[in-house]
């Protein structure tokens, strides 16, 4: 399972690989929280109680921007870091999300980019057998 | 892909190239910028704008297009109000992003031994920075009356003199604006937000008018050599983001209602005269309002620091554009009236004198076009012309345009280089984070000077003064 980023010339894109569409979108939550803070979140020993969200869409292309979109929100209106996330269940419009919400304090962890909004802009979503992809862009 | 010159700035794209084109397109570019603009997915774009339903003319790109979502950056497209769509797309996720000049009665000389104390006392007034809040926590219900009454609000609250209203497109206030169209989650997004500047290629400058091109209206525009001005760059932060994101995913799954099909799913639309449309264009409105409300505030604050500092109240709004907006106007095409919305996304409107949407004070010079240039760089003021009118919809540039990624500009210079190269030239910095200054160095732009020859030779606007900057924030 990994990440990287992909130049762009005026945003910035990340591709995702991953063993299953699953840990796909958990990948694809963890590369959003290290553009934004500059850190990685994966390896981050926390506790606490976990919380749901359910999110519903067209097709599992929009159903990845919506996701991408409310943890955005999440981050950017209500100061919480979405951790460790995990996803319980998946459809191709439906999505279950567990996570622990890290309530963050913008003086002790700034974020290090702004984030307007994931988009659909050369968003590519492959599922394979062993092998799940996803590519997809930000505006910032 | 077939782009045939027409003169030395100005270029079609045959709408033979693709069977779902619908007009043609034009970029106005010399050779140079035009190949910049080959770079990336712009005439892709501009192409695939070509598609939308209504759309009349042309598709157009101006000389600093780049590549954005669904619609390029830089990209114009007037559709039919009966036959047309609207689409978020054509105004982008930073709703009523724009520019605002004020003019000071101060010369460099008043400033000149002054200037770090004036950007340290502007960084630490104008909250800027990524995610950062402002000063101002507003309720819902102030919200709801941020967006709706749009400089109405600020000047209910002292934030705005009444004067300023008439130097703002729109008189600050687009009157179709409706809260209830504007999610919670938006309003949640952007509740804190008013008054900052954000981050990104936001910024404020104190600049100096070095070069005036046209001496007659810069004099009505109330701008002369070594005056010292401050321009505004910024949007609807939060709020307008949330505002496009929402309403992209409700045009997405509309779509096939009305059986609209677009070849980039950030083009999703809807007919202006359906529901979803006009939901949209009420939330977008508010959006716009909130922005405008949002370069008042900042200007408030830069008026607070000129009075502490230098003891004058003489601080004026030369004219505020939006350069991210759609709106219904009046257009001539082919010797026909009509009435269009015009989507602009990273494009300015350029009225000409006479035209009855300008304040009195501009009717007889036309309206002043702001052109903000990269962080240290050139600034431009220009006037709109009837050859915006006749060509492109009363529209023309915006800024400069991106060419380096921020990755790449990162690896060019450490921030202390830029910041060395700033003060080399006499410009001052203060900015929230080293990586917005990286990010934002010159060099990773087009040369904004080259744009606005370009829109100047075509005649699309015409130059009236060019600003040097000697203090810049950021976020």
């Amino acid at each position: 399972m990994a990440y990287k980023f992909l130049d762009h010339t005026a945003d910035i894109g990340i591709a995702i690989e991953a063993n299953n569409l699953k840990n796909a979108f958990v990948e694809a939550i963890y590369a959003l929280l290290e553009l934004i803070f500059n850190k990685s979140f994966k390896e981050l020993n926390i506790k606490g109680e976990y919380q749901t969200i359910e999110i519903m869409s067209n097709d599992i292309e929009s159903l990845f921007v919506d996701t991408m979109n409310d943890m955005l929100f999440l981050i950017d209106s209500r100061k919480i870091i979405p951790l460790k996330p995990e996803i319980i269940e998946l459809s191709n419009n439906s999505v279950k999300i567990n996570y622990i919400p890290f309530e963050f304090d913008y003086d002790k962890l700034p974020m290090h980019l702004y984030v307007k909004a994931v988009t659909y802009h050369q968003l590519e979503i492959i599922v394979g057998e062993s092998k799940s992809q996803i590519k997809f862009y930000v505006d910032i | 892909m077939i782009i045939e010159k027409i003169n030395d700035y100005k270029y079609r794209i045959p709408k033979s190239n693709f069977p779902f084109m619908r007009v043609d397109g034009i970029i106005y570019a010399d050779e140079n910028l035009l190949e910049a603009i080959k770079n990336d997915k712009t005439i892709e774009q501009i192409t695939n704008t070509a598609s939308l339903p209504g759309i009349i003319g042309y598709s157009l790109g101006m000389p600093d297009a780049h590549q954005g979502y669904g619609f390029a950056i830089g990209g114009v497209a007037a559709v039919d109000l009966k036959e047309g769509v609207v689409s978020p797309g054509g105004i982008g996720y930073d709703i009523n992003c724009g520019v605002r000049l004020l003019a000071t009665d101060l010369e460099f000389d008043d400033v000149k031994n002054k200037i770090e104390e004036l950007v340290k006392q502007l960084f630490h007034e104008i909250p800027s920075g990524t995610g950062r809040g402002g000063d101002l926590k507003l309720s819902y219900a102030e919200l709801d009356e941020v967006m709706k009454l749009g400089i109405d609000w600020a000047i209910q609250n002292k934030y705005a003199l009444p004067v300023d209203k008439e130097f703002i497109e729109e008189y600050g206030r687009l009157p179709n604006a409706n809260p209830d169209m504007v999610s919670n989650k938006a309003k949640e997004r952007g509740r804190d937000q008013l008054g900052t500047l954000g981050s990104g290629n936001h910024f404020a400058e104190v600049q100096i008018v070095q070069e005036i091109f046209d001496e007659e209206v810069a004099k009505q525009f109330g701008l002369h050599k070594n005056q010292i001005v401050v321009l505004i760059h910024t949007g609807s932060r939060g709020l307008g983001h949330q505002v496009c994101t929402d309403y992209l995913r409700e045009m997405d799954s509309a779509m096939k209602n009305y059986n609209i099909k677009v070849p980039d799913r950030e083009l999703a639309c809807v007919p202006i005269d359906s529901k979803e449309g006009k939901r949209y264009l009420q939330a977008m409105a508010s959006a716009a309002n909130f922005a405008f409300n949002n370069r008042q505030l900042i200007t408030y604050n830069v008026r607070n620091v000129f009075k502490r500092l230098f003891k004058t109240d003489k601080v004026r709004i030369v004219y505020d554009v939006c350069h991210n907006i759609a709106k219904i106007e009046d257009h001539t095409f082919n010797g026909k009236k009509l009435k269009v919305l015009v989507h602009r996304k990273g494009a300015t409107r350029a009225f000409p004198k006479g035209h009855p949407d300008l304040p009195e004070a501009y009717r007889n010079i036309g309206q002043p076009v702001i052109i903000p240039g990269s962080m240290g760089t050139y600034s431009y003021v220009l006037v709109g012309t009837e050859k915006a009118m006749e060509e492109t919809f009363g529209s023309t540039c915006h800024g400069a345009g991106r060419t380096l990624s921020r990755h790449r500009a990162k690896k060019m210079m450490t921030a202390d280089e830029a910041v060395k190269k700033l003060r080399e030239k006499g410009i001052f910095i203060q900015a929230t984070t080293r990586s917005g200054i990286t990010e934002e160095i010159p060099e990773a732009y087009k040369n904004v000077s080259e744009v606005v020859e370009v829109v100047h030779q075509a005649g699309i606007s015409t130059k009236v003064a060019k600003l040097k900057p000697i203090g810049v924030i950021k976020g």
